[in-house]
Order: C-alpha cells, then sequence, then structure tokens
C-alpha cells in the first residue's frame, strides 16, 4: 500500500472518531436536559449522516467501518433503552442490531454487543424497574424474551464463528495450493535443466557437424535440427515464463536482429509440423524491410511459431500463408506478421474467447489436435508488453487470419535480401498453378510471384504450359527458369537439356523431390524471397543470417589461456570445439574443487564455469575464489553456464560473484560477444571477418569433367575453404604445381627403396590430396604410410604402383579441370614452339626493367608483383624459347611464399638470360 | 480498364473489406498514436485493440488525419487508373482530413474533388456507396456532388454509448457529469447534426434494454426510412448484444441489406466499448 493511501486512510479514520466524539458529547449533555423527544429529530440526523459518511465512504478500512457502526448503534440503544424504558423495543432492537452486526463477520463486535445487552438487561431490570415479576405471566414472558434473543445471539455468534473457521480452512487452502503452485514451478525449474542438458548436447553437437566436412544436404539437415532444436527451448523457456508473463514480470530483451533468419527459422519450424499433411505454405514476404532490427527476436520468433504452428495444425485442406510487411514511423518500422489459413475457422461466439489462457476453443471438432491451450494467451501478453497487437478475423469453416504489428526500432534501413544486378535476370517461369484444387492457393501463388517481381525488378514471364515456354525459352534471352517439380517431370530431357543453356531451377518438396542432375539447381518448398534472392545470387548454403560466424570467427586470441570447468564431459566438448576457432589455450576440468586448484597458477585469463555440478557447484566455487586472497580472484572474469537461463539470471549470477552468463546451449553470437568483453583487448588478434564473408558467399560455379568427379570429391573438399570456389582453384593449382615433382620423387624413394624418405612423402600426399578432395589417393597414402611405419614394405611394393598410377590420375584430372574451368593455359606441347616463335624478342632494357620489378617484389614479399612481372615477361621470347620457361621455378617459390628462393631463382635465370643475350 | 471517376474515402468510413473491394472503393488510413508507436488504423490497430489498450494500462492516445503528403501520395497512385477522384471525408468539425487532403487535391489541377460528409463512420459510407453508384452509373463529378449534397442531411448517424468514461477522457464531458451519469447508469445517444456531434439524449438503466430502446427510437417513423441498407457499427460489442439489435432492427423495419461492421479505432477512442449505432438513410 502506497504512504499517500495510509495516510488518507489514518485521516479518514481521525475523521470519523472525531465525529462519534462530537456526536457522543452531544447526546451525553442532552441527556443531562432530559429533552429526549425534543431533539429525538435532530440526533436522528446525525446518527444517519455519521453512518452514512462511515458506511459510504469506500476509503476506510472495513474495522473502522464496523467499529464505528457498532459504537453509534449502541450509544443510541443504550440512550433510547434508558429514555423510554421499553425493554420489548430494546430486545428487538438488539435482536436486529445482532444480525446486522454478524454482516462484518467480527467476533469482537459481537462479544462486545452481547456485554452490552447483559449490561441493559441488568439496568432494565434492576434500576429502571421496566421488567415486572409480579405474577408468573409476567416472569414466564421475560424469561421467554431472554431465551429469545439468547438464541438470536448464539445462533448468531455461532454461525459467524462457523464462517470464520470455513474461511481459515479456505486461506489454509489456498496457502497450500500456493505452495502446490511452487513446488510445481521448482518442478518445471528442474524438469527445464534436466531437458535443457541433454538439448545443449543436440544443438551443440549440430554446431561442431556443422564445421566439419560434410555435404550440403547434410548440412542443411544439421542446419535444419539445430534450428528446431533452439525453437524446441524456446519452447522449454516458455513454459518456464509463462508464470512471468501471467503476473506481467516478464523481461524483453531488445538487441539487434535481422529478420530473415526468423522467417527462416519459422518457416523451417512450420514446414516440420506439417509433415506429410496436403497443404502449401506459402511465405510472402517483403523483402525491403530492413536489414537490422532493435527489438526481442526470440518473443517475436515465439510468437510467429505459435501462430504458424496453430494455422498448420487447423488446416487439413488449401494452404497456410505468412505474409510479412511492414510500415515505416518515425521510430522506424511497424512489423506487419499475417498468418492466413483455409482451416476450420472460428465461431463468432468463439473469438472472444480465444486469447484466454487454457482454453481450445472448439474442443469438440479439434480433440485431435494437440496443444496446451496456452499460446494465444501467451502471444497476446507479449505483444502487448512489446507495444503491438494482434487482430483475428474468422469466417466459419472458411478459415481465419491471425495479424500483428510490433512497432521496432531500425539499426540498419537497407533491405534485407536484395537481386545483385536484377536488370541481367529474365526468368522464364513454368508453374502451373491450376493443378492446386483449392483457389486461395492459386489466388496466394500468382500474388506472390507478382510481388517478387516488383519488389526485386526483375523481368518474369510466367507460362501456363509447356509448349509455350518451349517456343520462347531460347529465343527471349532468359537467364533463368524455373519449375515446379511435376513440371520437370512431365519433360525431363526438355528440361535437362535447357538446364546447360541457362539457370535452371526446380521448386520441389522435401519430402517428394526427385533426383536431379548436377547441373539443374532446387529450391525447395516453400520458395519465397531469400531463398529465390540466394539461388539468383548464386549464394550456396543458407547462411543463418543473425549467426554470421558460422564458418569463421571474427578475432583470435592465441594467447588467452581459457578454463571451463563442467561436471559433463560433453557439454566440456562442445564447450571446447566452439572455442577451438578463437585458437586459445584451453583447459578443461570437471568439478569446482579442480577449477580452484587450476587457479592457483593464476594464469588463465577467463573462466567458464558450469553453475549447477555435484559436490561444489559453481556458485559455490566461485564464492571461494573470490573470496581467496589476491587482487587477481577477485578481478578474474568467471562466466557462468547455465541451463537455467530464465529471465533476471543474469542480475542473479553478478549477485553470486560472475561476471556475466552464457545460456546453454552455448551460442557463438553470446561466445563471441562475452569474450570480446572480457578478454583482455592485447590479446585479441582480429581476422578480417567480412572479407571472409564476402567470399564465402561468393560462389563461381564450377564445369565437372568425368575423371574429376571419378577421383575427386570436390564437394567435401569446397567445404575446407568455405564453400569459396576461388580458393579451391588456388589450392588445386598448387597441388598440380608440384603434383609432377613430388610424383617423380615419390617413385625414386621406391626405386631406391629409401623407405624413410618415402615415408614422408607419402604423409605428405595424405593431407595434400585429402586437402584436394581426392579421397582414394588419401586413403591409399595412409596405409602405405601406416604400413611404412610398421615396417610392412611388402604393402608398399604391392600398392606403390596403384598409388603412382591414381597420383597421375588425379593430376591429369586437376589439369584438365583447371583448363575447363579457364585457370590454366591450354599449351599443346607441338604448338608451344610455332607460339613461342611469334613473341616479341626481348630486348636487354626491357629484361632488365622486368628483373628489378621482381627483385623488389620479392624484397617485399609482394607475391602478386613477382607474378605480374613474371607474367609480363611470358609475352616475350629468348631465341624463339618462352621467357616463362627461365622464370618458371620463380613463379612457382613465389607461389609457395619462398621469396628467399624465388629472389636466388630470378638472379639464377638472369644470369643464363644475359648470358643468351651476350 | 480505367476509370472515369474513382470514389475514394478515409478509413473511418468504416466500410467492411468485402464492400470495399466490391465497389472499388481505396480508403487512406487514419493514425493512432500510443505510448509504444504510431499505428494505422484499421489496418494495424482496430477499435478491440484500442479497448485491450486503455484495459492494460495504457494512457495515452491521440488521433490523426493522414498528412497532405500521404493524400497527395493516395491520389497520385488512385489517379493512375482513373481520370477524376472523388474523396468523401470525415466531418472537418471532428478532423483535419478535409483541409489536408483538400490541400493535397490543389497540386492535381482539378482532377481531384474532396467532399466534406459531415458524419463520421457508417454515416460516411452511406454517402460512399451512393457515390460509387452513381459513379457506376457514368455522372459526372459534379452530378455526384449534388446527389450527396441533397442527401447528406438524410443521413441518419447516431449511437449510443454504455458510459462516458471515454467521453470523459478525451475532455468531452466533466468529472461532475461524468460522476452523475456513472451513479445514475446513464447512457448517452450521440449524433452527427449539421456536421457537429450532438448529445441527442440519454438512456437510463440496464445497457441492453437501453440500447434496445435506442434503436425502436431511431426507427420509429418506419415509412419515412431508406430500406436499401442499414449499418450496424459497433465497437468491441458482444456477439449478444449485436445479434440483439440486429433482431429489433429487423423486427421494426425490413432493410435490404443489415451490414454489420466494426467501427475504426479512431471512433472507439472516441467513444469505449460496446458502443453500439444504427445507421440509415431516411427518405
Amino acid at each position: 500500500m502506497s504512504k499517500e493511501r495510509v495516510y488518507k486512510k489514518k485521516h479518514y479514520c481521525y475523521v470519523t472518531w472525531l465525529v462519534a466524539l462530537i456526536f457522543i458529547s452531544l447526546i451525553l449533555l442532552m441527556t443531562f436536559t432530559k429533552h429526549w423527544d425534543v431533539r429525538i429529530n435532530g440526533y436522528a440526523v446525525v446518527i444517519v449522516a455519521v453512518m452514512s459518511f462511515v458506511t459510504f465512504s469506500k476509503r476506510v478500512s472495513e474495522n473502522i467501518h464496523a467499529y464505528t457502526f457498532l459504537v453509534i448503534s449502541m450509544m443510541d440503544i443504550a440512550l433510547y433503552s434508558y429514555m423510554s424504558g421499553d425493554m420489548d423495543i430494546t430486545i428487538i432492537v438488539l435482536c436486529v442490531l445482532t444480525i446486522l452486526c454478524s454482516f462484518y463477520r467480527r467476533m469482537r463486535c459481537l462479544l462486545l454487543l452481547h456485554g452490552m445487552t447483559v449490561v441493559l438487561m441488568v439496568v432494565h431490570a434492576g434500576f429502571l424497574g421496566s421488567v415486572s415479576f409480579a405474577s408468573w405471566e409476567e416472569v414466564i414472558n421475560f424469561i421467554v424474551k431472554m431465551i429469545a434473543l439468547t438464541f438470536v445471539q448464539v445462533f448468531v455468534t455461532f454461525n459467524v464463528y462457523r464462517m470464520n473457521d470455513a474461511e481459515k480452512e479456505l486461506r489454509a487452502s489456498v496457502e497450500q495450493a500456493r505452495g502446490a503452485e511452487h513446488s510445481k514451478s521448482d518442478f518445471l525449474a528442474n524438469m527445464s535443466h534436466e531437458i535443457r542438458t541433454p538439448m545443449n548436447a543436440i544443438v551443440g553437437m549440430c554446431e561442431l557437424i556443422l564445421r566439419e566436412n560434410i555435404s550440403d544436404e547434410v548440412r542443411e539437415n544439421c542446419f535444419n535440427i539445430q534450428n528446431s532444436g533452439r525453437s524446441l527451448l524456446a519452447i522449454i523457456n516458455d513454459i518456464l515464463d509463462f508464470s512471468k508473463i501471467d503476473s506481467g514480470k516478464v523481461e524483453l530483451i531488445e538487441e539487434e536482429f535481422n529478420i530473415g533468419s526468423t522467417i527462416n527459422d519459422v518457416i523451417n519450424m512450420a514446414y516440420t509440423r506439417k509433415g506429410d499433411k496436403n497443404i502449401e505454405i506459402i511465405a510472402r514476404i517483403d523483402p525491403t524491410i530492413p536489414r537490422g532490427l532493435i527489438g526481442d527476436e526470440v518473443r517475436i520468433k515465439q510468437i510467429m511459431i505459435n501462430l504458424m504452428t496453430n494455422a498448420v495444425k487447423f488446416t487439413n485442406k488449401g494452404c497456410v500463408r505468412l505474409k510479412v510487411s511492414y510500415s515505416r514511423q518515425s521510430y522506424g518500422i511497424n512489423l506487419n506478421v499475417s498468418v492466413k489459413d483455409t482451416g476450420l475457422g472460428i465461431t463468432e461466439e468463439n473469438l472472444e474467447k480465444l486469447f484466454t489462457s487454457f482454453q481450445q476453443v472448439d474442443t469438440k471438432k479439434n480433440r485431435a489436435v494437440e496443444g496446451t491451450g496456452l499460446g494465444l494467451a501467451i502471444s497476446k501478453r507479449l505483444l502487448t508488453k512489446m507495444g503491438g497487437f494482434i487482430n483475428v478475423s474468422s469466417v466459419y469453416g472458411e478459415g481465419s487470419e491471425f495479424k500483428f504489428v510490433i512497432p521496432l526500432k531500425v539499426s540498419d534501413a537497407s533491405p534485407f535480401i536484395y537481386v545483385k544486378e536484377p536488370e541481367k535476370i529474365k526468368i522464364a517461369m513454368h508453374l502451373d498453378i491450376s493443378k492446386y484444387e483449392h483457389p486461395k492457393i492459386r489466388i496466394q501463388y500468382k500474388k506472390l510471384i507478382d510481388e517478387l517481381v516488383e519488389k526485386f525488378g526483375v523481368q518474369l514471364r510466367f507460362y501456363d504450359n509447356l509448349q509455350e515456354l518451349k517456343k520462347e525459352a531460347l529465343t527471349e534471352g532468359y537467364s533463368h527458369c524455373v519449375v515446379a517439380r511435376e513440371e520437370y517431370c512431365a519433360d525431363k530431357e526438355y528440361f535437362n537439356e535447357l538446364a546447360k543453356k541457362m539457370e535452371f531451377l526446380v521448386v520441389q518438396d522435401r519430402l517428394n523431390a526427385v533426383e536431379l542432375p548436377r547441373h539443374v539447381k532446387c529450391v525447395y518448398k516453400p520458395f519465397y524471397s531469400l531463398s529465390i534472392a540466394s539461388v539468383l545470387n548464386k549464394e550456396k548454403y543458407i547462411v543463418n543470417l543473425n549467426q554470421k560466424n558460422v564458418f569463421s570467427t571474427r578475432f583470435t586470441a592465441p594467447d588467452a589461456k581459457i578454463l571451463i570447468v563442467d561436471d559433463n564431459i560433453t557439454n566440456l566438448k562442445v564447450a571446447e570445439g566452439l572455442m577451438k576457432p578463437y585458437n586459445m589455450r584451453i583447459v578443461t576440468v570437471m568439478s569446482g574443487r579442480d577449477a580452484i586448484d587450476a587457479l592457483k597458477t593464476k594464469d588463465y585469463d577467463i573462466v567458464f564455469m558450469d553453475h549447477m555440478m555435484p559436490e561444489m557447484d559453481g556458485v559455490e566455487a566461485t564464492a571461494l575464489i573470490r573470496a581467496m586472497e589476491d587482487e587477481y580472484y577477485k578481478n578474474v572474469p568467471i562466466i557462468a553456464l547455465t541451463a537455467n537461463a530464465v529471465n533476471g539470471a543474469r542480475e542473479m549470477f553478478i549477485r553470486e560473484g560472475f561476471s556475466d552468463f552464457i545460456a546453454k546451449p552455448i551460442e557463438l553470437t553470446m561466445l563471441d560477444r562475452v569474450l570480446k568483453n572480457w578478454l583482455p583487448q592485447e590479446l585479441m588478434c582480429s581476422v578480417k571477418y567480412e572479407q571472409m564473408q564476402e567470399v564465402q558467399q561468393s560462389e563461381v560455379v564450377a564445369v565437372e569433367n568425368d575423371i574429376f568427379r571419378q577421383v575427386i570429391q570436390s564437394e567435401k573438399a569446397l567445404n575446407y575453404v568455405g564453400g569459396n570456389q576461388d580458393s579451391y582453384f588456388e589450392i588445386l593449382i598448387a597441388y598440380l604445381s608440384r603434383g609432377e615433382e613430388y610424383k617423380e620423387a615419390l617413385d625414386t624413394y621406391y626405386e631406391q627403396k629409401d623407405w624413410e624418405k618415402y615415408i614422408v612423402g607419402v604423409h605428405a600426399l595424405k593431407s595434400s590430396s585429402l586437402s584436394v578432395g581426392a579421397e582414394e589417393l588419401s586413403e591409399l597414402a595412409k596405409e602405405l604410410e601406416l604400413a611404412g611405419k610398421a615396417g610392412e614394405y611388402q604393402v608398399i611394393i604391392d600398392k606403390h604402383e596403384k598409388v603412382s598410377r591414381l597420383y597421375g590420375v588425379v593430376l591429369e584430372a586437376i589439369e584438365k579441370y583447371l583448363i575447363d574451368n579457364g585457370r590454366l593455359d591450354e599449351e599443346p606441347e607441338a604448338s608451344s614452339e610455332s607460339a613461342d616463335n611469334e613473341k616479341e624478342p626481348i630486348t636487354r632494357e626491357i629484361f632488365m626493367d622486368y628483373l628489378e620489378r621482381i627483385k623488389s617484389a620479392c624484397e617485399d614479399f609482394d607475391e602478386e608483383g613477382i607474378l605480374a612481372a613474371v607474367e609480363g615477361l611470358q609475352t616475350y621470347s629468348l631465341n624463339g624459347v618462352s621467357m616463362k620457361k627461365y622464370f618458371a621455378e620463380v613463379k612457382k617459390f613465389a607461389g609457395d611464399f619462398e621469396y628467399e628462393q624465388a629472389l636466388r631463382a630470378a638472379e639464377k635465370a638472369a644470369e643464363e638470360v644475359m648470358r643468351e643475350l651476350e | 480498364m480505367k476509370k472515369k471517376i474513382a470514389i475514394t474515402s478515409d478509413c473511418v468510413c468504416d466500410l467492411p473489406e468485402e464492400i470495399l473491394e466490391q465497389y472499388g472503393i481505396p480508403v487512406i488510413y487514419f493514425y493512432i498514436h500510443t505510448d509504444t508507436g504510431c499505428f494505422r488504423d484499421m489496418d494495424e490497430m482496430t477499435a478491440g485493440n484500442v479497448i485491450e489498450y486503455f484495459e492494460n494500462g495504457g494512457q495515452f492516445i491521440s488521433t490523426n488525419a493522414p498528412t497532405p503528403r500521404e493524400y497527395e501520395d493516395f491520389f497520385a497512385k488512385v489517379l493512375e487508373n482513373c481520370d477524376e477522384l472523388l474523396h468523401i471525408t470525415i466531418a472537418d468539425s471532428l478532423s483535419k482530413s478535409k483541409e489536408f487532403a483538400t490541400e493535397a487535391s490543389h497540386k492535381f489541377n482539378g482532377r481531384v474533388r474532396v467532399y466534406n460528409s459531415d458524419h463520421l463512420s457508417a454515416g460516411i459510407a452511406h454517402m460512399v456507396i451512393k457515390a460509387a453508384e452513381l459513379a457506376e452509373q457514368n455522372l459526372t463529378c459534379e452530378e455526384i456532388v449534388n446527389r450527396l449534397d441533397d442527401m447528406r442531411d438524410k443521413v441518419s448517424t447516431s449511437f449510443i454509448a454504455e458510459n462516458v468514461d471515454y467521453l470523459y477522457r478525451n475532455g468531452r464531458v466533466s468529472k461532475v457529469v461524468k460522476m452523475l451519469c456513472t451513479a445514475f447508469r446513464v447512457h448517452p445517444v450521440l449524433c452527427m447534426h449539421k456536421g457537429e456531434m450532438k448529445l441527442k439524449g440519454i438512456r437510463i438503466g440496464d445497457y441492453t434494454k437501453a440500447v434496445v430502446r435506442y434503436v425502436q427510437g431511431e426507427l420509429r417513423k418506419v415509412s419515412g426510412i431508406d430500406n436499401t441498407r442499414v449499418f450496424i457499427t459497433h465497437v468491441n460489442c458482444r456477439v449478444k448484444l449485436i445479434g440483439k439489435v440486429k433482431d429489433v432492427v429487423e423486427k421494426r423495419c425490413r432493410f435490404e441489406n443489415v451490414i454489420v461492421s466494426s467501427a475504426s479505432a479512431t471512433i472507439s477512442g472516441n467513444c469505449g466499448p460496446n458502443t453500439i449505432g444504427v445507421l440509415f438513410v431516411r427518405k
């Protein structure tokens, strides 16, 4: 209760008692005058006024009401009784007063009244003489009256006692229920920990798998597992948070986020929920939504997932359409999300109770549908908290539409997705929408395509029938062709041929996807702005836009020493794996006690501590560390790792002596933030992150020949370089340039039976072959290396020829592959001489100029400078021989960053050339 | 095909989406400012949302007509598909919409004409539908305006509000009036008269009974009522109450079309929940 309210209450209390005091004084004064009959009207007015004031005033407590009423009424009866001497009326009034008093349910009031009754009766019988005992009738009359009065008073008192007792019991029950609720909350909290730990492992392990050399398909599936795992964790959080949401104590975490990632997650989740239901999920996403929004992404996603999964649950035919758009405002944007379905619909009566907790409307019809019934209530409360609104409209039997709006601030106004060079893109789309029986699906697909064309600014021609497409496909200058799976299957041969002439995309369902040739690309349903733009921009991977560093980190800290404390070995492995890219020195221990021992060396820069461990938990260990005598222990950053990341956890951990906390499963963005905050600045070395990101996203589509495909698994090798084709070409060139030399060396070692050098050779071959994707060769090399180390030279003798032959094939395939992709000049031996003859003869001045440039570039460790100068020299010849031959070695050393050797090679070549020139 | 005359209006005309689509009437959104943001009326924030907002402790709300610049963009977009445009606004005594729209119309060399309906809510809707029907009959803009002038005083726009809390909140009634109205369960009946909002009368007692009496009172001279269509426009009313009003309306007068529409957030912000009106045209 506020101070002001207490003050007011006291104030009214004083006024009431003051009025009562004045009234009592007046009555006493008038009593002595013995003019009761004359003054009675005045008394009545005062009594009514005081009682009204007290009774109708809502600001005084019930106690004051009760006692004021009782005191004034008793004074009145006492006076009346004394003045009139009429005991019968007194008894009746006392009975009425007892009943009235019982409404206040105050035992003390009743007892006071009983006391007053006794006094009055004694006064009447003893002093006023209003009771006559002259005859038996009068005595009996008096006894009956007394019994009646006593009966009323006892009955009422007993009744009040019983009611108070019942109330006490009720209160006890409420307390018990509250206790049970508390236990339930505790249970939920413990359960959440139990569920979160394995979920942590699942999500964390997915993160580790994503870093491995896995195929695109596995990567995408793994990505989906990870996203779904995160969503499941979010659901667990929802259950935990519900009580807080209900009591309005929910805390929103406003952070910058990218809506593209949110939408991707929502669609994936809804698609998973859809399963094999024969419905279409259509996503109409405005690609011009600002890239950087500030808000509680988790909550927004939670609401979107809730609406989408509800729509999928209640729709058995037709479609579920997600529309995300925005309107600009002075403070940022209003994000508008609408989920429309062609499901069961909701009756008008049910619409009214739709947002009530624990209610699933139309329960008879929806018996088969699972759900807590909390979703919409949570969504509405969250939206209210975020300053937004939700609306629903529905036609029973036709479907419903849920719309919500949230005001959000904007940190980056550029569109979250766009098509690069849209003017160069002309798409022929063949999609027979008449195959969809439901008219709303047809309408929605039409709208989706129109919006994509309008927002991306690309040209698109829609073909309803195949014949028309066939007629115009090659004559209209299309850069892309998009067809649906069914249409593709209708004439696979034609489309496979067409795919060789333009970018060709097949839109298909994951569940019944057809296998496509390598040159035909696939877009999985639901296709929408993000997936289409990714394909048009030739971006290979689905990038988690919020978690940009899926493959790379922004900095490394090779000198930083990190201690991770967790009792669970899986969690330790996950944490260690996640921190690996930072190149830090990591030490792991499995208990709080070990952590304290480890910290005695005082050389850890950060401690990551699980807060819940057997024997000594994180909180206790932290308290002990902080209590240790040295400034180091007071300041060393201790980061809590917790699976119990409920709202308000940060404050709790900081109170316990931790410096910060990370919720499990650890997410890279979170880890990155914490490391940046707590690692000493001097220990961090920045990595050119943006450059890495750029190269990861650009992709050159390479043409592969048959032999290459047989001996090299390029996809796996591409994963080592973050999917960047250019980097892969560079690795292949390096592999090829030394290939012949290594092969000859290996053969020589074999012939000379120099096993020691041979083992070193195959060891190098093993790792280098694996890095280009020549797995079979790498495996064989590994086998020979192991055999060599074990002294089983016979194995080498048996298999060397095979390895040597395969090595040759691999080198040949790589050479052809590089030539096919324009990365290596094709120089037929026969014509090279004539070509050299056609080159301009070099003069001494020109040569000296180039030589100077090469030498200077070598001194500056400038690889590009060396290569450029050597390239320049190649346009000249010396006595009919290309200059390239003199400087091939220089180029090779420069490629290996061996600048000293490159300089020596250049000097040696220069001597030869000068000799020739002279 | 390009239209000769397009009819447009403010979103506060409270026309349901199906009718807007049927007649091809574009509407421009008003804005509702709350403590947390600014929302487009009807599209982003509905009447129900306004009520929720206050129930959840919201303190501040204000409504705004679109700016002249927004009117300009709106007119320009509509004019891509028509030669002339007639924009029908809410009464100028209630909003600056007429002023801003007129300012914007000057940029279009007489191709845009702005007409003050002198009504609000479905009162405008009656005039908008009439104008759309007349435009379909290829009448000129001048002729349509003349017909609307004849119609203006015949439109009956009235509402009954459950209480005066929202009117008090917006400063339209004093604290004493509010206290008396609350104490005696007074339900005010408001109407539009000559472009001004007036108190038409009061109903006392149970709200459902008061609403029924209000509807019966409004439709008492059946012979003088044009029975083409009637709007039952409400602010977040319970289905039962709407059903009751519909029954009474249908019993009193055989309207060809009984259209139930939800009032815009702008109107609900001024009248409060459970406000309901029967809006029709007299002969």
